[in-house]
């Protein structure tokens, strides 16, 4: 009894140990953003700062278009969740329960891509998309996201763990193939859309590389890219980039509160079997 | 209502055949019940019947027509599964209704047949849960309800018992049993259990390696299996096996073999005249202590030695050794047997089963 009591304690403060120090950075940005530019770059560092500078939200907030920069990333948000939970569930459904000829090696290839850096694919896209003459456009900001094949990985293994007898069951009921998926499969693969949806979520507000090749033009940007524009070549303005990092990072953070309970479950999901 | 007529049914899964050349006509308002061991292809046939399995050879026909290429939904047939197959995120009325949603049956009928087949299969309290809030029994019955709904011509049962506890089988069995006095709609059963089979069908179909043994009522099943499997597989606890010699003796015929020996009845001896070995089959049932039927002066065919005495209340299974040979007898309780003690032992030789050492068929026993 009093060994696993102990167990218990270590285990605690690791667990807590472990939660500071994912919090530190966070902290600190905090801090950062409430200092005058000179106080965040001492040496040795305040952690305090002497006064609270609250003009920084301001100032950050003036300089940059964050209304259009909400209006990008709400909007890549949107139009990528739709395009990968619709085309990865479309596509896992196949993978997970219909014959076809190559099914497997297709899938395959689909994981093959999952392990290519996805910094191999910007030269390509931007090609595509250039060709398209949709560059500085919300097309441009949304194309690459829509197809995902970690979605598809992730939804395959919900819709194998679904036992074939519900599938057959709608079958006899009169189900086509199609009200089969949308009708049974789709309902029973709730928490793993809803992870997707998150998971898409968070790559597209995080997204950094592709928007700042896509759109150039600051009107056109999100937020990850909108805000880089604060880092300068050889100066940056620490504190309104931190206080711009705040402006930014709450629509995150609310969505994280919200929908915690998937998001774990679709981390767990993706180790189901098969 | 309809009958259900398969011919020369073949299932092949690449150079694998699962069923083979499967014959056999049920019909209108019948309740047939497949029955074999797990992999006989019991289940694969009843799947072929539903349109979830391609049939690789033969013709399928429901009513008149022949349904070999005719989907699923369209064979007019309902199916339970032995997993009950529920939609989890449906209520019991939405389980329930959903065929006919499907079919765009108006709305008034369809709450109007729910709520009959809830009333049927008391259901009528439970049309609001999801499938998680209710017992194994309840959701058992749900899986009917949605079969019974549809009002098909044939129901397809896949096994569904075999998730129930032992106590709660028995009153689905008879449930089930009383659903189909009432709807008297053809069914189609499969099961591993043989008591269910028993119970249960009208005819029975034996299947073994893809292959039917026997068709027949279970008492004909029963008491005339027509090879060395039915008569293995159907009876519980399993019919004894003995290769014997056959020999004339004084004008009667004798099964023989080392210490054991035993007359054949007068009605088998001519059936029999000529071959030289057999199997002789006789069930527990016919199996007896010499002692306790001294007063039908009986001969004693041998001797044994109890291994183990089965206590089950109102009889008990004594499994004897004889030479290499084991036996099973079923006595009734009342003298108490005990391990190590020697017991002699007669059979009712008037229930005896004979069969061919190479076919393994009966020689007694043919099926129609």
């Amino acid at each position: 009894m009093g060994c696993s009591k102990n167990k218990a304690w270590v285990v605690h403060c690791l667990l807590i140990a472990g939660a500071l120090t994912m919090l530190i950075p966070f902290l600190w940005m905090i801090i950062t953003s409430l200092k005058t530019l000179m106080e965040s770059t001492m040496i040795p560092p305040t952690l305090i700062p002497s006064t609270c500078q609250w003009s920084n939200y301001a100032d950050v907030w003036n300089s940059l278009p964050f209304a259009a920069f909400y209006a990008n990333t709400f909007g890549m948000i949107f139009f990528r969740i739709l395009g990968s939970v619709f085309f990865s569930a479309t596509a896992a459904y196949a993978f997970a329960r219909i014959e076809f000829p190559g099914r497997d090696f297709l899938f395959g290839i689909v994981l093959v891509t999952m392990m290519i850096p996805g910094q191999l694919f910007l030269i390509p896209q931007y090609d595509i998309v250039a060709k398209l003459g949709m560059l500085n456009t919300m097309f441009a900001l949304v194309m690459p996201g829509i197809v995902s094949a970690f979605g598809t990985f992730l939804l395959r293994q919900f819709f194998l763990s679904i036992p074939k007898e519900l599938e057959e069951a709608a079958i006899l009921d009169g189900c086509s193939r199609w009200q089969v998926f949308w009708k049974i499969m789709l309902p029973l693969t709730r928490s793993g859309l809803i992870a997707l949806g998150i998971f898409t979520a968070l790559f597209a507000w995080k997204d950094l590389m592709w928007p700042l090749i896509a759109n150039t033009s600051l009107e056109e940007m999100p937020l990850a890219s909108g805000l880089a524009s604060l880092q300068g070549q050889y100066s940056t303005n620490f504190p309104q980039l931190m206080a711009g990092s705040m402006i930014a990072i709450w629509p995150m953070l609310l969505l994280f509160v919200i929908f915690q309970k998937h998001f774990i479950e679709g981390i767990s999901g993706t180790g189901s079997k098969s | 209502m309809a009958e259900v007529r398969l011919k020369h049914i073949r299932k092949c899964y690449g150079d694998t055949t699962i069923v083979k050349d499967f014959d056999l006509d049920i019909r209108d308002k019948e309740f047939m019940v497949f029955v074999g061991p797990s992999g006989c292809g019991k289940s694969t046939t009843l799947r072929m019947i539903a349109g979830l399995e391609d049939i690789t050879g033969g013709e399928l026909c429901i009513g008149d027509r022949v349904v070999n290429e005719v989907s699923p939904k369209d064979r007019d047939i309902a199916m339970v599964f032995q997993n009950y197959a529920l939609y989890p995120h449906m209520s019991v009325y939405e389980n329930m209704a959903f065929s006919l949603k499907l079919r765009k049956v108006p709305k008034a009928e369809i709450r109007e047949k729910v709520e009959e087949a809830a009333r049927i299969l008391q259901l009528d309290q439970l049309l609001e849960r999801k499938p998680k809030e209710l017992s194994g029994g309840q959701r058992q019955r749900v899986a009917m309800g949605r079969a019974i709904v549809r009002n098909p011509s044939v129901f397809l049962m896949d096994e569904p018992l075999s998730n129930l506890d032992a106590k709660l089988r028995v009153s689905m069995r008879t449930e089930i049993s009383r659903l189909h006095q009432r709807l008297q709609t053809t069914m189609i059963y499969v099961t591993h259990d043989q008591t269910e089979a028993m119970t249960l069908g009208d005819r029975i179909v034996v299947m073994n390696d893809g292959i039917i043994q026997q068709v027949d009522t279970p008492m004909n099943l029963y008491h005339h299996p027509c090879n060395l499997f039915v008569a293995g597989f159907i009876g519980n606890p399993p019919m004894n096996f003995l290769q014997v010699e056959l020999k004339q003796q004084d004008g009667s015929l004798y099964a023989v073999r080392d210490g054991f020996q035993a007359q054949i009845p007068a009605q088998y001896a001519s059936q029999l005249e000529g071959r030289e070995r057999i199997i002789l089959g006789m069930r527990p049932d016919h199996v007896h202590d010499a002692e306790m039927m001294l007063a039908e002066k009986q001969e004693i065919v041998c001797q044994g030695t109890i291994d183990v005495v089965e206590m089950l209340g109102a009889e008990s299974l004594l499994h004897i050794e004889y030479g290499d040979q084991k036996l099973v007898a079923s006595m009734p309780s009342g003298k108490a047997y005990k391990p190590g003690n020697q017991i002699s032992l007669v059979f009712t030789m008037d229930r005896m089963h004979a069969f061919d050492l190479d076919t393994a068929r009966s020689l007694l026993y043919e099926q129609d």
